[in-house]
């Protein structure tokens, strides 16, 4: 008789809240504006039902995140509410990260402190810039008055782990402008900074725009020195640069995104929400009436499932692990895979070290400085 | 009981694309029951997809129709279909070899058209007996009047008794007939002489290989005979002769002044070339005269065929080989080329074979090609007094070693309405034209007749003229002879390497603007690389024209979060799709749309 004991699978949990008081012009995201009241509370009714659903006691759950969308148009009550279900169906870390994104003119300090008595441990704000010329133009509700005292709010109301979203290569905006809201995001003195550049997604009002030549967007080079620029200012101001987009003081780095850049399990809960679990890619139901309709009539969201093939999973987790700073782990990919790195992808990784986009470390392999400029390319090398 | 050879006669058709031609076939085959009704499938001559869908004949039939003439008697009609484009010329003049008598038919709304005059004089030097129909008389701008007096003018032919038709109707298909019966000559030919049987035509069997169209001039032919082309010398053992019906259908034996078919095992088209003579091997063929008229077909227009996706290299080279032992005159060698890697040199009779080829080459055996821009066979003379034939810009000597150079020149003859004439001189001066003469054929239309070089034509001349034209010109061409000219080389060169397969032959007169364009274009459809890119047009040392691309400065996806892993693999993955059909010069990665852009770039 043997007495081995597994280590108990870890995975995420992702909580899908699709709703905004107005959707962006840039955001592809599964959201909706416009929703009663009625339909938002059918709806958290409808992702309790999921999380009793999928709930599974044999994972340890490290991390939980609640993205959208926007989780604050919901009332503090309702995020806790789900929150506390969560905790019923899963066995959660005593130190689970557990994040809520947030739009900073939601966020006064009552909401907060209800958030962060019920365990909220982690605030990430969609500031994007704190001008307020800009914010109009990309359709934010918010002011940069309001981003600057929801972190005060955030503050006072016990959080210790505040993340701002920030954004580069809007319309109209110059190289200033993108230095002058990285100098209001250091003054107020957060954990973290994801600092985005824009992308232009199909089927979203600024493509439409910009297929019209109505979308005045920063040339490629200005938008190339601007995130130069944005890696600069963030490493001088004491945070460090650990995924192409994300900045952070040490310690800091989120821990549930980083589930996603090393090709780790998920659970994906809520309209349109994915999952990752024993090497499946799943995809709910987007639409959040049909979405809460099915969770309540007791049947699975699940409307899309793919399992990964060996080499597909490879692919996806050299390109998600090059986004790390640190990039893949020699040692781990082997002892995932059964094979390293350079026996399933010698080609790519010695023409891309060649290039200058790649570099090999004692222990890891990770793009370069300029590598992270051509990240799609090198990248691509690797599907 | 096989009809007397009095009471044999052997015609074509001979018709401008759309002139009717292949209706009136049809029609010739139910009226005379060869075949039924119900079994007509629309245009049954035309047995190729591509052929039926452009309109136009590339591979020639035979079909023996029996047919009671209005004298009581039977009469074997055998009715030899020719292609009808310039490029298949000697294909047209062996076919109306094996005939005495040619139906021309003329669209009573369009009138004589240039392919109608070139293949008509064509059967007139082969003194087939002409027999003029005016089709398509029911059409509401039918003027069979005015088309009779082209006819005369054009083709000094009487066309007084010209058969008024509408084969699409019915109209004067009897009568037709009866002129075939009429006015076609019997067969001549010596039954009891050693055979000599005229090859027009072949087609490739997968089961019986090669399938041999003949002409019993003199003798007669059946299975079990030994016989020998003559210009190859191959000696087979027949297995069957027979006739298309218009399936084929096995005969005892053809005798003389018959067509019909033969196979006996050949294995390439090769070795039974069209125009070759067949006859008895061993002693009774040994001393006898070929057949005149056989030339080995010659390719005359020569572009370079790749594979897009490389592994299809060895796919290639099989179709080609494939296509090959259906058709003699295309020609291919391997060639390879530093930005496409490896294909085919490929010879062809002309423009338009050239396409169709590629074209079966892309449908029939699922490839997908890439062709550089057309070549004709140049004559370089060097200073060490040696001629070199260049049909590929790869082989071309340098400059200093060129004392002049010579390129083939076509006569050109084009038929227009009165108010395109300026659009058709302009256009023969924009390609080096030489002026001959103009005739008017009937009112309201010109016939032009030019000296122009192959090279120019090779480029885009058909195209343009119909465009130019609104459709209306018609254009026939035949090779004249070789003249000197200004020609050079121009490379275009990608971050200072040259781009083989961009290179091409042009007048020094017009290298500043095609460079100038070539570069110009190359600029619109390169995407940025990391690095900049330099493009330049050159004549040997000397740029021409130039352009620079910027380098691109970032392309990263920002955000990769839970939901968007799948989209953004399948995104990358598309992009990779994207680049594994480039082509790398040095280190520059080029589209293919890019390269086909250019190589079509028309001026």
């Amino acid at each position: 008789m043997r007495y081995d004991k597994a280590p108990m699978k870890t995975a995420g949990i992702y909580l899908h809240i699709p709703f905004c008081t107005k959707k962006c012009g840039y955001c592809d995201f599964n959201a909706y504006s416009g929703y009663k009241d009625g339909t938002k509370a059918r709806y958290v009714d409808a992702l309790c039902r999921e999380i009793a659903l999928r709930g599974d006691k044999s994972y340890r759950i490290p991390t939980v995140f609640f993205g959208g969308g926007t989780p604050t148009v919901l009332a503090a009550s309702d995020l806790v509410r789900v929150l506390n279900t969560v905790r019923e169906y899963f066995v959660l870390d005593d130190d689970a990260e557990i994040s809520t994104e947030a739009n900073p003119s939601d966020a006064n300090e009552a909401y907060l402190r209800t958030l962060r008595g019920a365990g909220f441990n982690r605030l990430s704000f969609g500031v994007q810039t704190f001008d307020d010329r800009l914010l109009k133009m990309i359709d934010r509700v918010h002011t940069g008055r309001d981003a600057a005292s929801a972190v005060a709010s955030a503050k006072a109301a016990g959080f210790e782990n505040i993340s701002l979203d920030l954004m580069f290569g809007l319309p109209r905006q110059t190289l200033a402008d993108v230095h002058r809201s990285l100098d209001t995001a250091f003054t107020l003195d957060v954990q973290h900074l994801s600092v985005y550049g824009l992308i232009v997604e199909e089927r979203t009002p600024f493509w439409a725009r910009r297929e019209r030549g109505k979308l005045p967007l920063p040339t490629e080079a200005t938008e190339a020195a601007m995130f130069a620029a944005v890696m600069e200012r963030t490493a001088n101001a004491g945070y460090t640069r650990y995924e192409i987009s994300n900045y952070a003081k040490p310690g800091y780095e989120s821990r549930h995104n980083q589930i996603y850049w090393r090709n780790e399990p998920y659970f994906g809960l809520g309209a349109g929400a994915a999952a990752y679990l024993d090497g499946a890619r799943m995809a709910n139901e987007k639409h959040p009436i049909r979405y809460a309709d099915q969770c309540l009539a007791g049947q699975s969201p699940t409307v899309e499932s793919e399992t990964l093939s060996p080499d597909d999973t490879m692919g996806e987790t050299m390109m998600l692990g090059l986004r790390l700073a640190d990039g893949v782990s020699l040692a781990g990919f082997a002892a995932r895979f059964g094979v390293t790195i350079s026996e399933r992808f010698g080609e790519a990784v010695s023409r891309n070290i060649e290039h200058g986009l790649l570099e090999q470390t004692s222990t890891h392999l990770r793009l370069t400085e300029r590598g992270v400029f051509f990240a799609s390319d090198v990248m691509a090398d690797f599907l | 009981m096989p009809v007397p050879q009095d009471r044999i006669r052997n015609f074509c058709i001979i018709a401008h694309v759309d002139h009717g031609k292949s209706t009136l076939a049809d029609r010739l085959l139910e009226t005379t029951r060869t075949v039924e009704m119900r079994d007509m499938q629309h245009q049954l001559l035309d047995s190729l997809d591509i052929e039926r869908e452009r309109g136009i004949t590339i591979k020639m039939a035979a079909v023996r129709m029996p047919y009671f003439a209005k004298d009581g008697l039977e009469y074997e009609l055998n009715l030899i279909d020719t292609p009808g484009h310039v490029d298949f010329t000697y294909e047209v003049s062996r076919s109306l070899n094996a005939c005495e008598g040619a139906l021309l038919v003329v669209d009573a709304a369009q009138g004589v058209e240039a392919q109608t005059l070139a293949n008509a004089n064509l059967a007139m030097q082969n003194n087939l007996e002409i027999i003029p129909v005016i089709n398509k008389i029911d059409l509401p701008a039918a003027d069979p009047d005015r088309v009779a007096e082209e006819i005369e003018n054009l083709l000094m032919i009487d066309a007084t008794d010209a058969i008024r038709a509408s084969a699409k109707e019915g109209i004067g298909i009897s009568e037709i007939l009866e002129a075939v019966v009429r006015v076609v000559p019997p067969p001549i030919g010596d039954p009891n002489a050693p055979l000599r049987g005229l090859v027009f035509d072949s087609h490739y069997d997968g089961y019986l290989g090669v399938v041999a169209y003949v002409r019993i001039k003199d003798g007669s032919l059946k299975a079990g005979d030994k016989v020998r082309f003559m210009a190859t010398n191959a000696e087979f053992v027949i297995d069957e002769v027979g006739v298309f019906t218009p399936s084929m259908k096995k005969v005892d034996m053809l005798r003389t002044g018959e067509t019909g078919y033969l196979h006996a095992a050949i294995k390439s088209v090769g070795d039974c070339r069209v125009g070759d003579t067949v006859t008895i091997a061993g002693k009774a063929g040994e001393n006898m005269e070929p057949l005149p008229g056989y030339k080995p077909a010659k390719p005359m227009v020569f572009c370079g065929l790749y594979p897009i996706d490389s592994a299809q290299f060895p796919d290639l080279r099989e179709a080609l080989s494939r296509m090959q032992l259906n058709d003699a005159a295309l020609s291919f060698e391997a060639e390879s080329s530093a930005a496409l890697g490896f294909g085919f040199r490929c010879g062809f009779l002309g423009l338009l074979h050239m396409e169709i080829v590629q074209e079966r080459l892309e449908r029939e055996f699922n490839l997908e090609l890439l062709a550089t821009a057309p070549s004709v066979v140049f004559k370089v003379f060097c200073t060490d007094d040696t001629v070199v034939n260049v049909d590929n810009p790869a082989n071309w000597p340098e400059a200093q070693k060129i004392s002049h150079v010579e390129e083939p020149y076509v006569e050109a003859m084009v038929i227009v309405p009165t108010e395109y004439v300026g659009t058709v001189m302009e256009m023969a001066r924009e390609r080096r034209g030489e002026f001959g003469r103009m005739e008017y054929p009937a009112p309201g239309r010109v016939m032009l007749h030019y000296k122009l070089p192959l090279a120019e034509i090779v480029m885009d001349f058909f195209d343009q003229l119909k465009s130019r034209t609104k459709g209306y010109a018609s254009f026939d061409y035949e090779l004249s002879d070789y003249k000197t000219g200004a020609l050079v080389k121009l490379d275009i060169q990608i971050n200072g390497e040259d781009v083989d397969s961009l290179s091409f032959i042009t007048h020094r007169d017009k290298s500043y603007a095609r460079g100038k364009l070539l570069v110009e274009k190359l600029k619109e459809l390169l995407p940025r690389q990391q690095f900049e890119i330099k493009l330049q047009a050159a004549v040997g040392n000397k740029v021409i024209a130039a352009e620079r691309i910027s380098a691109l400065r970032k392309n990263v996806i920002a955000k990769c979060y839970g939901g968007d892993i799948s989209r953004k693999r399948k995104l990358l993955e598309k992009q990779k799709e994207g680049k594994k059909r480039m082509k790398s010069v040095g280190s520059v990665e080029i589209p293919q749309e890019a390269f086909m852009s250019v190589l079509r770039l028309n001026d």
